[in-house]
């Protein structure tokens, strides 16, 4: 490819400082405009590599890439206007209302002004008539329901307009309806000059949605690819030692059915 | 619709249309009722004591008229004023303040609307130390004269930064959460509490005295103290309200608020210095006085909302104020003599807050 990569991750390794090497030599380059899903095991080091990427942990050796450029001599705010982050878990805010915190999402670009311009507001907005939270703008985030509560926070690294959304087990609290809803936002949201990877451990769900599948295992890269042709009972076996029944609906569509883990439970 | 906003939001919101405006036009009015209450508050306050109730128009003219003789020749109203009730005054306003923008700094912080700024230990370490001074004439090794004004004042000051890095310290070896800086401020508050009260059972007959210390009040301030209040307050509030927009973005979680571009940890901790030192020059002066930075920013919030933009100079305006209409009570709830100001803003803030518990609670807990 010509283009330059929206993300290129070279030769990742990250070991923490009680000798874990979670992510080891990982390398992969994504293009703008798609819905990439990560997928492996708990422990697999997708958190952790989505960390690096947003510089919330220093990185072992290798080096990030966005748009050609190192992240690693970029300062916290300009990470912050290039990468935005949806966590996993919430931590619990006072005080604040759902207005006030997606506004948080402009905190990158304000400098040293005192408030948002009209054009921020604009913008908040016309996001929250988009995630179908316009009307909750002026409840108290904590009063929210769960499902309620992720799209305000995905609404909220949307206006940080970053060329990359990191989002973390997205669905992880949320039943089925909410899990279709919150997909169903990240897929729209994907634009020309945006690429979001989520973290997710519904497979069926990602093939599903996604444009572009990465599959971890141990710290190591096992696959990219297009889901359809990626997931496969052979690799379900391998990444997660689970004997599993991959199919096909009738509109084509992939579904994971896990039957039998195979592994060894000490290990 | 306009004309549906009841007359108390019309007031706090204008006709403003967009979020922006209407906080704008909050800040303006905080401004406005920051400066009119507080001018107010301070002249009821140089006309009405004890000793004698002047006209507002004979309480400024003596304030004035005693400022340009330059303290020489003075009548006994000029006295009364430049002497005891102006640097009363004063002393009120900047401890309101200060304890005001020290609570909601540390509610934001520690991300729990309830907390006031003696969880960390201040207080308890203030007393302590205070205590030693007036009831065991202890004076540091002779730093200072038995009878400096200063003594217990720098006793308090020593005392309250010393139980907050006994609690930096055991928060931080303990993970530096919210809940170990909670959990460690406890145990240190009841360590110095613990000494203090031994303290005070071997006080003898100047136990009234460290009582009334325990208790606070602005009755003893002199204008030089007064003056060294307002200007530390001054200093540490104007650089902590620089910071009101970080303090939101603490409000989400130290990741979140990292990965928005801000050095949480390091922030975290200049703050709560700024935060600790300013409660610390407050108590210095006139005691411990509860309940005042834990009621007003909540009553700021409920007016004006959440962002820190606004509770922050809120916490300003009605900080002050508040608190000389709590050291006016104080004065004057009795004829024979004066009640310590910090019972009767523990009386106030006591129901307040156990309202709050119970109404608000729950949107708190997350």
């Amino acid at each position: 490819m010509d283009e330059v990569p929206l993300l290129e991750v070279r030769n990742l390794n990250k070991v923490y400082e009680n000798g874990y090497h979670a992510d080891k030599d990982v390398s992969f380059s994504l293009p703008s405009g798609l819905l990439v899903g990560l997928i492996g095991p708990n422990g697999c080091g997708k958190t952790t590599m989505m960390r690096c990427i947003n510089k919330m942990h220093s990185i072992t050796s290798g080096d990030i890439l966005i748009d050609g450029e190192s992240v690693l001599p970029k300062t916290p705010a300009e990470v912050a206007r290039l990468v935005s982050n949806v966590p996993a878990e919430m931590t619990a805010s006072f005080g604040l209302t759902v207005f006030e915190t997606v506004m948080l999402g402009r905190y990158p670009y304000l400098q040293n002004m005192w408030w948002e311009t009209e054009e921020d507001e604009s913008m908040v907005v016309e996001t929250l008539k988009k995630f179908g939270v316009y009307h909750l703008q002026d409840r108290a985030l904590n009063i929210l329901s769960s499902g309620e509560r992720q799209r305000v926070m995905i609404a909220k690294a949307y206006v940080q307009n970053p060329r990359l959304m990191l989002v973390d087990e997205p669905t992880s609290h949320l039943d089925m309806k909410y899990k279709l809803d919150v997909m169903e936002y990240l897929r729209a949201m994907v634009k020309q000059d945006m690429t979001i990877l989520v973290a997710e451990h519904d497979i069926s769900l990602m093939a599903r949605y996604c444009d572009l599948c990465i599959i971890m295992k141990k710290g190591e890269l096992v696959a990219i690819g297009d889901p359809k042709k990626v997931i496969t009972e052979e690799l379900i076996r391998d990444v997660y030692d689970v004997e599993a029944s991959v199919g096909t609906d009738k509109d084509g569509e992939i579904f994971v059915l896990p039957k039998k883990f195979i592994g060894d439970y000490s290990l | 619709m306009p004309e549906d906003k009841p007359f108390l939001k019309k007031m706090i919101d204008g006709d403003g249309e967009t979020h922006i405006e209407i906080k704008r036009h909050r800040s303006k009015v905080i401004l406005l009722l920051g400066i009119v209450l507080t001018v107010i508050t301070a002249i009821v306050s140089l006309c009405i004591g004890q000793t004698a109730i002047l006209s507002p128009i004979d309480a400024l003219s003596s304030l004035f008229s005693a400022i340009s003789k330059s303290g020489n020749g003075l009548t006994n109203e000029e006295i009364l004023i430049i002497e005891d009730r102006l640097p009363r005054t004063l002393a009120t306003i900047g401890v309101g303040i200060g304890l005001s923008i020290a609570g909601a700094t540390y509610q934001a912080l520690i991300r729990n609307p309830l907390v006031d700024p003696y969880i960390m230990g201040v207080s308890s370490g203030a007393g302590t130390f205070a205590i030693a001074v007036i009831s065991f004439d202890f004076t540091f090794f002779g730093l200072f004269s038995i009878h400096s004004n200063y003594l217990s004042a720098f006793a308090a000051i020593f005392g309250g930064l010393l139980a907050f890095g006994i609690t930096m310290l055991l928060a931080h070896r303990a993970g530096a959460t919210t809940n170990a800086y909670v959990l460690s401020g406890v145990v240190v508050g009841l360590l110095f509490g613990a000494v203090q009260t031994i303290l005070l059972k071997f006080s003898g007959h100047k136990v009234t005295s460290s009582m009334s210390w325990l208790f606070g009040s602005f009755s003893n301030v002199s204008l030089e103290q007064s003056v060294i209040i307002m200007v530390a307050v001054a200093i540490l509030s104007s650089i902590i309200l620089t910071k009101a927009k970080e303090l939101n973005l603490v409000l989400l979680g130290e990741n979140e608020a990292r990965q928005m571009g801000l050095n949480v940890k390091k922030f975290n901790t200049i703050m709560l210095i700024l935060a600790s030192v300013l409660a610390a020059f407050c108590v210095a002066f006139c005691g411990i006085i509860g309940f005042v930075g834990l009621v007003i920013p909540h009553l700021c919030r409920m007016l004006f909302g959440g962002d820190h933009r606004l509770v922050m100079p809120a916490s300003i305006a009605f900080g002050g104020c508040l608190m000389v209409i709590a050291d006016l009570v104080a004065r004057m709830a009795l004829n024979t003599q004066e009640l310590p100001v910090g019972a009767i803003t523990t009386l106030i803030g006591v129901p307040v807050f156990a309202y709050l518990l119970i109404k608000r609670g729950k949107i708190y807990n997350g």
